[in-house]
């Protein structure tokens, strides 16, 4: 049922078109030959043109996202973290929406996962998106990190300066308690 | 050229867009940094026995702690003072800004936009590339399309080279053998000759049929042509037919009649109304065309008779002048540019059709020039005897009226038909015309072959032409509705 109207649709589609097809001028065998070569090496050429334009995109939505989420984190600090997290892997999405279309279906010998190529090449892009990611805001998190930990350096140096008194005043009663002690025990062996 | 440009220029804006975003864009102190150092100061003050100096604790304690300068985030310094729940005293720490060393977000602002022209430009330049490939694959085919072609000619030509060859050797070798036949006496000279005469025969009937097939090729194309003629002229008459009001046409053809029926005796209407042929005579200038034309006007308005045909050698000239109010009145024009062969076609066609009409079908009529001319023709001089001889006695039972011009009525004028003078005489109606200077035909004119009131056979009577019985005044006054 469901594929019947799938056909329906398809020849639908196909109608839509509304272009008549006409021969081409008649060619030898040779010749026709000739022509599918000739056309094969054009194709190649544009195929090679296509690639560098695909290359280039996604050239520009990576650095797109990169410099964008770099200009959050260094204007706003903090507060540009998540948005930077959001607008990177947000771009890889966009970039990448038809990688989303595999299918993992159940049936009767279990589950099946449809265009797994797809599956894989998204999880690439999505490794790539994170390497991004950590290029423009790990460095940030790296300092944010090594800055609490030096404020705890700090804390730990000012609590251990104000220790110092009571170490002292402790010295004091112990130097006095031994003090006293040997006197009470000099004057005993005198009695 | 322009691809190149947008080639390179993709190439270089995708190079800044880089630049911008890993090296401009970088900064070896990007953030707002707090510098903090911990420098507690001495409480022993006071000058006591087995103490310290205050200078010398002081410079234990700056030996301890203050050597050490703390750096952190500013964002974290203060976050952390306000959310510790036990935040450090600042009492006794030295606290300075560090700012960052320069503002490089303008640099990683503008990578985006400089890596989406690069993507621009080269989508560009792939437009261009896709536009010219597939006219290099249209210049491709016609380029091997015509290469082909010439290679495939050139094949022929020689495959054609190689049959003459072959032929003429095999022609040798077939001469050589008869000659040697001959010699050796095994065929005799005159039957060689013989053979040779027939193969010659043969050839000449060949060129002969091929000549005919493509006359009846053109006379099958000038038939075309004159019905196509004839149906437009038929679709224009109608039209104008119907745009007439019949009641006034009717009164119009009423006054004609009985203007032709008065006039001398009524002696045009009598032409009219008979069968016999019309022989116009005269020389150039004479008015013979014109009066042909009236008659034919006439006869077709009042008495319904469809012109079928003029038929004249120069006809094309006549078109524009004499015939200029018969073209519309959906007859063929047979004959014209000297097309002799067609004349001669269209007089055996018309005996035919003699032939095979009856009294009972509708009239028509029709008209044949320059007999006097044709008759010396050889491609149609035998056809115009045939024709004048068969129109003395057959087209009255055909139900058609025919009006011949000719410059005299005589052997010549009627391709030479001789034996039947007094037949010719008595079955024709004979209107002999003259011009005054050889351009102003001349009011009056000699009539023979029309019988009078006695029924006697009238021979060169007499009479005047009306000057109404002219074409373009018969249209101007009868025929114009």
């Amino acid at each position: 049922m469901i594929e019947d109207l799938e056909q329906e649709l398809n020849a639908e589609a196909e109608q839509t078109h509304g272009y008549n097809i006409e021969p081409d001028t008649s060619f030898t065998h040779d010749e026709v030959e000739a022509i599918a070569r000739y056309k094969e090496k054009l194709a190649a050429s544009l195929n090679k043109n296509h690639g560098v334009l695909k290359g280039l995109e996604t050239s520009a939505w990576g650095l797109s996202s990169y410099c964008l989420a770099k200009f959050l984190v260094y204007s706003s600090g903090t507060i540009g973290i998540f948005p930077s997290i959001a607008i990177v892997l947000g771009i890889n999405q966009i970039v990448n929406r038809d990688l989303l279309e595999f299918r993992i279906n159940k049936s009767t010998e279990g589950w099946q996962l449809e265009d797994m190529q797809k599956l894989v090449r998204f999880g690439f892009s999505t490794a790539f998106g994170c390497f991004i990611l950590w290029g423009a805001i790990g460095d940030f998190l790296h300092t944010m990190n090594n800055s609490n930990q030096t404020y705890d350096d700090i804390k730990q140096a000012i609590v251990q300066y104000q220790r110092l008194s009571e170490d002292d005043k402790n010295m004091t009663i112990i130097t006095g308690v031994i003090v006293a002690g040997g006197i009470v025990y000099a004057l005993r062996g005198k009695g | 050229m322009r691809r190149n440009l947008l080639s390179i220029s993709a190439g270089l804006t995708i190079f800044a867009a880089f630049s911008c975003a890993y090296y401009y864009g970088q900064n070896k102190q990007p953030y707002h940094y707090k510098s903090v150092r911990f420098c507690p100061k001495t409480k022993n003050i006071e000058k006591r026995e087995y103490f310290k100096s205050a200078e010398k604790s002081q410079q234990e304690l700056d030996k301890k702690y203050c050597r050490y300068n703390y750096k952190l985030l500013a964002e974290v310094w203060e976050e952390r003072l306000l959310s510790d729940s036990m935040p450090i005293s600042t009492t006794g720490l030295e606290i300075a800004d560090i700012y960052p060393t320069s503002n490089t977000s303008i640099y990683l602002l503008m990578a985006p936009f400089l890596a989406f022209a690069s993507y621009l430009l080269w989508d560009a330049k792939c437009k261009l590339d896709s536009d010219e490939s597939y006219q290099k694959l249209e210049e491709y085919k016609v380029k091997i399309k015509r290469e082909g072609m010439v290679a495939r000619i050139d094949r022929n030509l020689k495959a054609e080279e190689m049959q003459h060859i072959q032929n003429y050797h095999q022609s040798d070798i077939s001469r050589r053998a008869d000659s040697k036949l001959i010699q050796e006496g095994f065929l005799s000279l005159k039957e060689m000759q013989l053979r040779s005469q027939r193969a010659s025969n043969i050839e000449e009937q060949q060129f002969q049929n091929d000549s005919l097939q493509y006359k009846i090729a053109d006379s099958l194309g000038d038939k075309q042509i004159a019905e196509n003629l004839r149906d437009a002229r038929e679709a224009n008459g109608k039209f104008t037919q119907n745009a007439v009001e019949p009641s006034e046409k009717a009164n119009k053809s009423e006054q004609l009649t009985e203007q032709l029926k008065q006039h001398e005796d009524g002696w045009l209407w009598d032409i009219m109304t008979s069968t016999k042929p019309i022989w116009l005579i005269g020389g150039q200038g004479s008015g013979k065309s014109s009066l042909a034309a009236a008659i034919v006007l006439c006869r077709y308005h009042l008495l319904n008779q469809k012109l079928a045909l003029i038929c004249d050698a120069h006809g094309h000239k006549n078109r524009p002048k004499a015939w200029k109010h018969l073209v519309p009145l959906e007859c063929a024009m047979v004959g014209e540019r000297n097309n002799y062969e067609a004349i001669a076609e269209g007089m055996d066609e018309a005996v035919q059709r003699w032939s095979d009409r009856t009294e009972d079908d509708a009239p028509i009529q029709s008209l044949w020039d320059e007999l006097t001319q044709l008759s010396m023709q050889p491609e149609c001089g035998n056809e115009v005897k045939k024709f004048v001889r068969h129109s003395l006695t057959d087209v009255r039972k055909a139900n058609e009226f025919v009006i011949c011009i000719a410059h005299a009525f005589t052997n010549a004028a009627t391709g030479n038909a001789e034996g039947f003078k007094e037949l010719r005489d008595q079955e024709t109606i004979q209107i002999k015309r003259k011009s005054k200077n050889g351009r102003q035909p001349l009011p009056y004119a000699e009539l023979s072959g029309v019988y009078d009131d006695n029924g006697d056979l009238l021979h060169q009577q007499s009479v005047t032409i009306p000057e109404w019985i002219y074409p373009d005044k018969l249209v101007e006054l009868y025929f114009n509705t």
